[in-house]
């Protein structure tokens, strides 16, 4: 599947296994809640390999409490386009819990949500095979201006609010 | 009024340049319907019955006279001469050619207007109290945090695929013309023992088929901590709103099936996580910042009372009557809001003409420092005349057929679009909205009625707002012919309520006879005519009126 990440289409290291896949011990891999929640969920951290796990959309964040500092991904489920809740997951996820690893958009993603989701804090985005890939670089150019304040995509679109006052906030003192 | 920054400006800019380029998409074939119907919702555009229907915001319904010109030219250029203005404070042309859309955007644009957010499962456009910042009986002008919330909401990367449509409504004084109640998120200012502004929180309510008066979660919030507030309600709606059936999915379905204290749990948990600060203070220079553009203007420092204007009311009795319903109280002394009309008798409830947009325009700079607003109730209202210009202003509305004086009256009818234009009506509503209008065309006989509100929604889905009407029409199709319900009992106001049926539909010959008996009823039993429609319907109740109105059909 390809991998927008960072603006690039990248060869993806990472496969998902679901319920019923045998887990092989050394490479990336992304698993469901279920099998993290499971008898041998502890066990899929010893192996000395990254570890990221698949949310549904109707799965909480809160859940995840207690594996966030071990894991290196979440990817977050859009069932069908218009099923937001993704993006608040996203957005907590980076807002309350400060997760710092890849937070991957998988599913039914439109390329005219991609701004958003940059917005929210995801940073890679899985696009099924024969969608446009041009049209998703070009989709960057829509982030443009941001009036949110908690906007986490600092880099590429303007915050208004802060850039009337004239702050930078990393230089907020100086 | 708000006027756009440089980033205010670039901000639609960059919509308008984007959608241009999705409709030439769409035009050459290159996304189907199936793909631009998200896009072009996305940008107000929906297909109707017979033809696109485009939908402009009007931001908490406060126009320029240069807005309302380039909405005359919109109506004249793109449309068929008229335009009409909605419950929701906005305004629809339903015969925009899909080609001409992005021309209608970019002129829209020049005026510092657009077409964002006004469908879809999104925050939508804010509405407020038609008479904020002159009302006289306002605690602060609502405006200010009503632009925050437009900017704050404006393609908010979290809230823009909810389970279904937000509206949230403000209002800045404790008489409430904004049906704040019945709001997925109604706010209503208060002042604490300190002196400071701060909002009720009301959530959950609304119409649509599962009406509800909305419930407070808190009783105040500090003005400054409105932002993160409602970015707590909206993440709880985001993720526990229901998504599986689009009837169940407004907020209110999910404060009912939860509860409210459950409810309220889940969003003060979800305000207690974050530290707020940045965005206190961000948010509180953004306000202060807009403030500045609604100080008030320069008004003259004139006596409360303007001897030639008692003089006029005195020696012309058509003048005093449009006085008496159409003007209310200003809060600066000599002032007045005028009210126009957009119900004249027979005519179709919000509709205006480009010549009428222009006159009302020019007025507006004549006689109200070049502003009007759009009210709920789909009328257009001029804030800020001096009471002695009330009478010059009068004569002209008069002349072009713009002044008639029935404010709160029967006439003064709230009506959908209906099977006229709309896909989802079941039934017409301007058809029996003109038709009650004729047949109570007598004024003096409104005036000896008074205060009643009649409200007509071609379906369920209530956009003529039935449900708090004190009379409500609702309607329907059985069988493939029209029937119409009638509810009693509803109000808008801070004492919201939701109409009660009174017992099986009237066929459409039969609808006018049957309010005209409600009417009756109600002029027969009243205690004296300063006991108003609805205060006699909550003594009697509906069974009373039941009773009367089928026993003699």
């Amino acid at each position: 599947m390809p991998l927008l990440k960072n603006g690039e289409w990248i060869l993806d290291t990472w496969r998902f296994y679901a319920d019923d896949q045998p887990i092989p011990s050394a490479r990336p891999k992304i698993v469901t809640l279920a099998r993290l929640q499971g008898d041998d969920g502890e066990f899929l951290f010893h192996c000395g390999c990254n570890l990221g796990v698949r949310l549904e959309s109707h799965e909480k964040v809160e859940e995840l409490e207690p594996w966030l500092e071990r894991l290196q991904l979440i990817a977050l489920v859009f069932p069908k386009f218009v099923d937001g809740r993704a993006f608040s997951s996203a957005a907590m996820l980076r807002g309350h819990y400060g997760f710092k690893g890849e937070i991957r958009a998988v599913g039914n993603v439109l390329v005219d949500q991609y701004p958003f989701m940059r917005r929210v804090g995801f940073d890679a985005f899985e696009v099924e095979p024969g969608r446009a890939q041009d049209s998703w670089k070009k989709a960057r150019i829509g982030i443009g201006l941001a009036y949110q304040y908690d906007d986490t995509s600092e880099a590429e679109a303007t915050a208004v609010w802060r850039a009337r006052r004239g702050v930078r906030p990393a230089l907020a003192a100086e | 009024m708000y006027r756009y920054d440089e980033f205010d400006a670039r901000f639609v800019a960059e919509r308008t340049a984007q959608f241009k380029d999705q409709v030439e998409r769409r035009l050459r074939g290159e996304l189907t319907e199936e793909e631009f119907r998200p896009l072009r919702l996305m940008n107000g555009l929906y297909l109707q019955l017979h033809a696109y229907m485009l939908r402009v915001a009007v931001p908490y319904g406060v126009l320029s006279s240069r807005q309302m010109r380039q909405l005359a030219m919109i109506a004249e250029r793109f449309d068929k001469g008229y335009g009409h203005f909605t419950t929701r404070q906005n305004i629809q042309y339903n015969w925009p050619r899909l080609e001409d859309v992005p021309l209608i955007l970019e002129a829209l644009a020049e005026v510092e207007m657009h077409a964002i957010q006004t469908s879809g499962n999104c925050i939508r456009n804010v509405t407020t109290d038609q008479y904020a910042g002159v009302a006289a009986d306002e605690i602060e002008d609502p405006r200010p945090h009503c632009e925050l919330l437009r900017q704050w909401s404006s393609l908010h990367p979290e809230f823009s695929f909810l389970p279904r449509k937000f509206k949230i409504a403000v209002t800045g004084a404790p008489f409430d013309r904004a049906a704040v109640k019945v709001h997925d998120i109604g706010l209503r200012m208060h002042r604490n023992e300190q002196g400071l502004p701060g909002f009720e929180v009301i959530v959950g309510g609304g119409l649509g088929r599962t009406p509800m008066v909305g419930k407070t979660i808190r009783g105040f919030l500090p003005a400054d901590e409105l932002l993160p507030y409602v970015t707590a309600i909206m993440r709880v709606y985001n993720r526990f709103g229901r998504r599986d059936n689009k009837y169940k999915a407004r907020i209110k379905i999910l404060v009912h099936e939860i509860g409210v204290d459950a409810f309220s749990e889940l969003v003060e948990a979800e305000f207690a996580k974050g530290d707020h600060g940045e965005a206190i203070e961000l948010a509180a220079a953004e306000v202060a910042r807009i403030e500045a553009y609604f100080a008030p203007p320069a008004y003259e420092a004139l006596a409360e009372k303007d001897p030639a204007h008692l003089a006029h009311l005195f020696e012309n009795k058509a003048f005093a009557r449009w006085v008496r319903h159409n003007v209310a109280q200003h809060k600066v002394p000599g002032y007045s809001i005028a009210n126009i009309s957009l119900k004249p008798t027979g005519g179709i409830p919000g509709d205006a003409t480009a010549d009428e947009m222009r006159l009302v325009a020019d007025l507006a700079e004549r006689y109200s420092f070049a502003e009007i607003r759009v009210a709920h109730e789909q009328n257009l209202v001029l804030p800020d005349v001096a009471t002695r210009d009330l009478w010059a202003l009068w004569q002209a509305l008069d002349a072009a057929g713009l002044a008639t004086p029935n404010l709160n009256l029967v006439s003064d009818i709230i009506a959908c679009p209906g099977m006229d234009y709309c896909a989802l009506a079941t039934a017409r509503s301007i058809p029996i909205a003109q038709a009650i209008s004729r047949r109570f065309a007598d004024l003096s006989r409104q005036e000896d009625v008074g205060d009643l509100h009649i409200n007509i929604s071609g379906c369920i889905n209530a956009c003529g707002h039935h449900h708090v009407a004190h009379l409500g029409i609702l309607g329907l199709e059985k069988k493939g012919v029209e029937s119409y319900q009638i509810t009693l009992g509803g109000s808008a106001d801070e004492n919201a309520a939701i109409g009660q049926l009174i017992g099986p539909g009237f066929a459409a010959h039969e609808i006018v006879d049957a309010v005209e008996a409600v009417v009756r009823v109600y002029l027969d039993g009243r205690r004296g005519q300063e006991e108003r429609f609805l205060d006699f319907f909550r003594r009697v109740g509906v069974k009373h009126f039941k009773e009367a109105i089928y026993a003699t059909a």
